[in-house]
């Protein structure tokens, strides 16, 4: 096992790299100089061309790259042109803020869609299985800044029933004392109750709208498993020897219907790592989605390479958690 | 075993139960800002803070000259109709008391104001001024430009007389100098905060102030905390020179997306919003719990036309399409009324500004007569290129397609991202294309000119006409006013008949603000709110 994860980790530094060159010639290859964002139009030729040389800019593109990956060896990704700051210390600052919204709507998700997909499954063809599908086709074709927008006028504007889109917490409100970084667990262990209120009431929103593109894939491969699962042969022999039907539903079919699940929903979280950049942009998240969102706008390298190198670790380790969990919940499979 | 599950059933209702009330319970509409809090929604965070060397970005403009004073200052003035304005074109002392010219003009003499301090308590003599303008020179960042262009090109011509006084010497008298120094770029810096951070390295500290202000701050407010993406607060300054600060602190929230940011002020969530499409201003004014202040801008807006690339090249051509853009159509739909036409390539507000030579209406008739006789009869394709996710650009992209199908112009509408954009422009690429973010920040006609049609830096269109170049190289340095004023009347009717651009508007700068907010007080020289003067009812 310890074997595995190690083999797995050292693949990562060939994967990183290819996407570095990748990542690298692209940036350069769009159009676009940062130079001309960064300084006023009136500056001078010669502090255009002192700025472009103190950046690196002027180098030929290989000796950038080299200079590049010198750099990440030693945890540093550059300065970002927009923010003035490194890249590391602006995307460590931005993780946790988007971990917590998506942590939270991939819960979310997986509370609503899984019980939703079984109770499709098993009452297959009724009213309940046709709401199920509904709720998959909206959540899927329903564009999510356009639920975003829509409910930020219903639950703010209109009812007054959640507070003003304004990223994690009330402006009024200091945010608690950190240990984790995410604000409800930090509230949670500081017994910080006015925080935590403001942080949860923050969250909903988001979180609801990311969550219900999310619950459609899953509800789906829940009732679609699941119903292979009902209809196995094993489920026929639990039914002869008279099992309960809760007890084949949850204990047998379920437990087999789980894997492609647990496959579906890191597939889903890389999803939801990009659908994020959408709903933080609406919602004023300060988060790692509207920072590559700038990033992009303004030809900033340093921060796109270094959030595309995050984002790619992210998923490598993603499945590396996916295959260990497959380990640990299904006994036929060894490493 | 099935007892077990009906507890597991009833645990499960339990908890469902719990939850939704506890949900319950925390849905309900959140605290508002207290009166000495002012919440504004910015569209973007902080860049670069270094006064000397900062982007064009409007948020790190305002914060600079929030944070920050100068040596002079423009004056405010109350007008007939009671409203207190900041005249871009009248200097009162700012951190010097007083200032002194010498008979020949060469020599601009400040007295420092007794006690001044910074943020953190550090004095403010004429030290720091020798200090602030030392490192301007030494750092040759923007700033730098706009001194030389006044005739003070080095930091050999800034005198520290004592420690009360220092003068300013310049090699040619003329009109510019204080007008290009009414801004963040001459913020005076403490030499004890920022002096440990020059290095080797970077001799200009250029690290450490493009990112904090601590300590160097002497405006009325001062920086309190940043949270990067995010927000950023200021701080009453208690040093503050003149009267402080009437609200203490003041929240600036990113809210990227313009409808949210119209929605809280609606909702009274935030007290002030920036940058809202003109289309949701109306529906504010008629808000009486919003005040929307509406001043015409100095900002101008036009379509420049690369005068040294076929078709463009020819003076019949830009003509034709200067008479085949619906003007009325352009301030009115586009800008939904906000803004005036503009008339001349000075706007309105500018001295020495006239409309006289303006002759350009909507005449498609008259468009196809001149191409006619530029020999393009038949008309021809071109691509119209404007800065991508720009509403403005866009609407005006689409009319001017529309207009110019009819005289047999064939327009492609190509939308560049912000960075491509951008570059291009500085390196005078574009063809045929849209622009809306200039404003002179010195109210010197000259100053305009010069940057627009004479400088390399700015001649986007890449006009080039001998007499016009002859007549702003005579008259920018100069104090013969009278000789000035014709110059500029005679540059204005060569421009208007060569057409280099489309002349389309002048924007109304608009700050929407919730009604218990008073004191606004525009300044038409920057469009830069002074939070100082705020206070809420």
């Amino acid at each position: 096992m310890a074997a595995f994860v190690a083999r797995r980790i050292l693949l990562l530094i060939p994967v990183l790299l290819g996407v570095t060159v990748v990542t690298f010639t692209l940036t350069r290859v769009i159009p676009g100089n940062p130079i001309d964002l960064m300084v006023s139009p009136l500056a001078s030729e010669e502090t255009r061309e002192r700025i472009a040389e103190n950046a690196g800019l002027n180098d030929p593109i290989w000796i950038q790259y080299l200079r590049y990956i010198e750099g990440v060896t030693r945890g540093d990704f550059g300065d970002s042109f927009v923010t003035n700051q490194p890249v590391l210390d602006d995307l460590t600052s931005r993780f946790m803020p988007t971990f917590e919204l998506t942590l939270f709507a991939m819960l979310l998700a997986i509370a609503l869609a899984v019980p939703l997909g079984i109770a499709a499954a098993v009452w297959r063809g009724t009213w309940i299985d046709h709401v199920s599908r509904l709720l998959a086709v909206f959540g899927v074709a329903m564009p999510v800044f356009w639920v975003s927008l829509v409910a930020i006028y219903v639950f703010f504007f209109l009812l007054h029933w959640l507070p003003a889109p304004q990223g994690r917490i009330s402006v009024m409100i200091p945010p608690p004392d950190r240990i984790s970084g995410l604000y409800t667990i930090d509230s949670l262990l500081t017994g910080n109750w006015q925080a935590l209120k403001s942080t949860v009431q923050s969250l909903l929103m988001p979180a609801a709208v990311l969550a219900f593109a999310a619950m459609a894939p899953l509800a789906r491969i829940t009732r679609a498993s699941m119903i292979e699962a009902l209809e196995s042969d094993y489920t026929r022999a639990a039914r002869s020897l008279g099992l309960p039907e809760s007890s084949i539903v949850f204990r047998h079919a379920l437990r087999n219907a789980i894997l492609p699940l647990i496959t579906m929903i890191a597939i889903v979280y890389g999803y939801l790592l990009g659908g994020v950049v959408l709903v933080e942009n609406v919602f004023a998240w300060p988060g790692l989605g509207r920072y590559v969102y700038n990033a992009i706008a303004s030809s900033d390298y340093p921060a796109l390479q270094g959030f595309i190198l995050y984002s790619t670790t992210v998923y490598v380790l993603l499945f590396l958690l996916v295959d260990i969990l497959y380990v640990l919940l299904d006994p036929r499979v060894r490493l | 075993m099935y007892v077990l599950q009906r507890l597991a059933q009833r645990a499960l209702t339990a908890v469902a139960l719990a939850a939704t009330l506890v949900l319950g319970s925390m849905l309900a509409a959140n605290a508002q800002s207290d009166e000495n809090t002012l919440i504004v929604a910015v569209s973007r965070d902080l860049q670069n803070i270094d006064p000397t060397l900062t982007s064009g970005n409007i948020n790190t403009w305002e914060f600079l000259t929030n944070v920050y004073s100068w040596l002079i200052d423009y004056e405010l003035v109350t007008g007939d109709d009671g409203v207190t304005l900041g005249d871009p074109n009248s200097f009162v002392g700012g951190l010097a008391e007083s200032f002194e010219w010498s008979e020949d003009g060469k020599t601009v003499t400040f007295t420092m104001r007794d006690g001044l301090k910074f943020s953190n308590g550090d004095p403010l003599t004429a030290e720091s001024v020798k200090f602030t303008f030392d490192r301007l020179f030494d750092q040759q960042g923007v700033t730098v430009g706009n001194m030389a262009l006044a005739e003070v090109p080095d930091k050999e011509h800034i005198e520290l007389i004592d420690s009360k006084t220092v003068a300013i010497h310049l090699d040619r008298p003329n009109s510019l100098l204080f007008g290009n120094m009414a801004q963040a770029g001459n913020s005076i810096l403490n030499p004890n905060v920022v002096g440990p951070y020059m290095t080797e390295d970077d001799p200009s500290a250029h690290e450490w102030l493009k990112s904090d202000s601590t300590g160097t701050e002497q405006g009325p407010y001062r920086l309190e905390s940043r949270d990067p993406g995010n927000q950023y607060v200021l701080v009453r300054n208690e040093n503050y020179f003149e009267e402080p600060a009437h609200i203490e602190r003041i929240v600036f929230k990113v809210i990227p997306d313009p409808s949210s940011r119209l929605a809280q002020l609606v909702s009274g969530a935030v007290d002030i919003a920036l940058e809202l499409p003109t289309f949701d201003i109306a529906s504010l004014e008629a808000n009486s719990d919003i005040t929307v202040h509406r001043n015409t801008s100095r900002t101008i807006a036009y379509i420049g036309m690369n005068n040294e690339v076929a078709p463009f090249d020819n003076k019949l051509v830009r003509q034709a399409i200067s008479y085949a853009v619906p003007y009325d159509t352009i301030v009115n739909d586009v800008m939904n009324g906000y803004a005036v036409q503009l008339k001349s390539p000075i706007p309105q507000g500018t001295p020495g500004h006239t409309d006289q030579f303006f002759v350009y209406k909507h005449n498609l008739d008259k468009a196809r007569e001149l191409l006619e006789q530029a020999g393009l009869g038949d008309g021809f394709s071109t691509v119209f290129e404007i800065p991508i996710g720009n509403q403005e650009a866009k609407e005006t992209a689409v009319f001017l397609q529309q207009s110019l199908r009819e005289i047999g112009i064939d327009v492609e509408i190509q939308e560049l991202p912000g960075a491509a954009y951008f570059e291009k422009i500085q390196k005078h690429e574009l063809i045929f294309f849209f622009t809306n973010f200039w404003i002179s920040i010195n109210n010197e006609p000259y100053y305009h000119v010069y940057w627009k049609f004479h400088h390399s830096c700015c001649n986007y269109a890449n006009y080039a006409n001998q007499t016009v170049d002859d007549l702003i190289a005579d008259n920018t340095i100069s104090t013969d006013m009278e000789a000035r004023d014709a110059a500029l009347v005679e540059i204005q009717r060569i421009l208007l008949d060569e057409a280099p651009w489309v002349l389309l508007y002048q924007p109304q700068h608009i700050l929407a603000m919730r009604s218990n907010v008073k004191g606004y007080v525009f300044y038409s020289a920057d469009n830069l709110t002074r939070y100082q003067y705020l206070y809420k009812e």
